[in-house]
């Protein structure tokens, strides 16, 4: 029996997967609520996330105990930083902030991701999704 | 796809956002974030619905558990919805994860 030839098994290549480099990334709208004075703190962080564009406005905070209502003390002066994130950098993104809202003094905050369904313009996608040109000219995908 | 939590928007008239929070509180939020905002509504809406529209107004946006989304909706429609002075539009957008939320409220008894 030991004279038969072993079969040859081809090893199976790794299936492809999303992260291929050719493959349309969805993009997230991820909302950072903080502090008004950690703005700035905040968005330099979200930039190393590879997010090209972030809207920042002030807002009020309206949560707050039963006791600071009382006293009038209940809204204080808040940031709310919208940016636009792909999808693979949106846990490391969130990651990041959830230890940063632990560790700062002051930058206690909330954070979530809303999901985006549709972007007109391959620049436009391009840029938001900080993704070299691949394709060419400028048309709706 | 479920989703854990929604995102709450709640468009009213300016010095709304008190009202938008108290009815949103009864139903379990913990808090809001108000921006404040203005409308551009067509003037040939203003006829056509037979309303004034104020320019200025508040955008207060809050995060919910999915299983209270609905009744604070109905909270807000009953209390600052289009036919109120608060003349409010409210909606929901899925929020496929959060941080730095604060333990989830007691529930309430929904009426």
């Amino acid at each position: 029996m030991d004279n038969f030839p072993k079969p040859r098994v081809r090893k199976q290549r790794p299936a492809r997967t999303v992260a291929d480099s050719t493959a349309v990334k969805k993009l997230k709208l991820l909302v950072t609520v903080v502090n008004k004075n950690k703005a700035e703190f905040f968005t330099d962080l979200l930039e190393s996330f590879e997010i090209n564009m972030q809207m920042v406005t002030r807002a009020h905070g309206t949560a707050g105990s039963e006791m600071l209502h009382y006293m009038g003390l209940e809204e204080s002066e808040k940031t709310v930083i919208f940016s636009l994130i792909r999808e693979d950098q949106a846990a490391a993104a969130l990651a990041a902030l959830d230890e940063k809202f632990r560790t700062v003094r002051g930058g206690k905050g909330i954070a979530y991701t809303v999901p985006i369904s549709g972007v007109i313009g391959a620049a436009i996608y391009q840029f938001l999704s900080n993704q070299p040109t691949h394709g060419k000219g400028d048309h709706a995908q | 796809m479920k989703f854990d939590h929604e995102m709450i928007v709640c468009i009213v008239n300016a010095g709304f956002s008190e009202a938008v929070m108290d009815a949103a509180k009864e139903f379990g939020a913990r808090g809001g974030t108000v921006i404040s905002a203005r409308g551009t509504a067509a003037k040939e809406a203003e006829t056509i619905f037979k309303i004034t529209i104020q320019p200025e107004k508040e955008m207060v946006i809050i995060l919910v558990p999915s299983a209270i989304r609905n009744d604070i909706l109905h909270a807000l429609y009953r209390s600052v919805g289009l036919k109120t002075p608060g003349q409010g539009i409210a909606f929901s957008l899925p929020v496929d994860s959060a941080i730095g939320l604060t333990q989830e409220p007691p529930k309430k008894d929904v009426k």
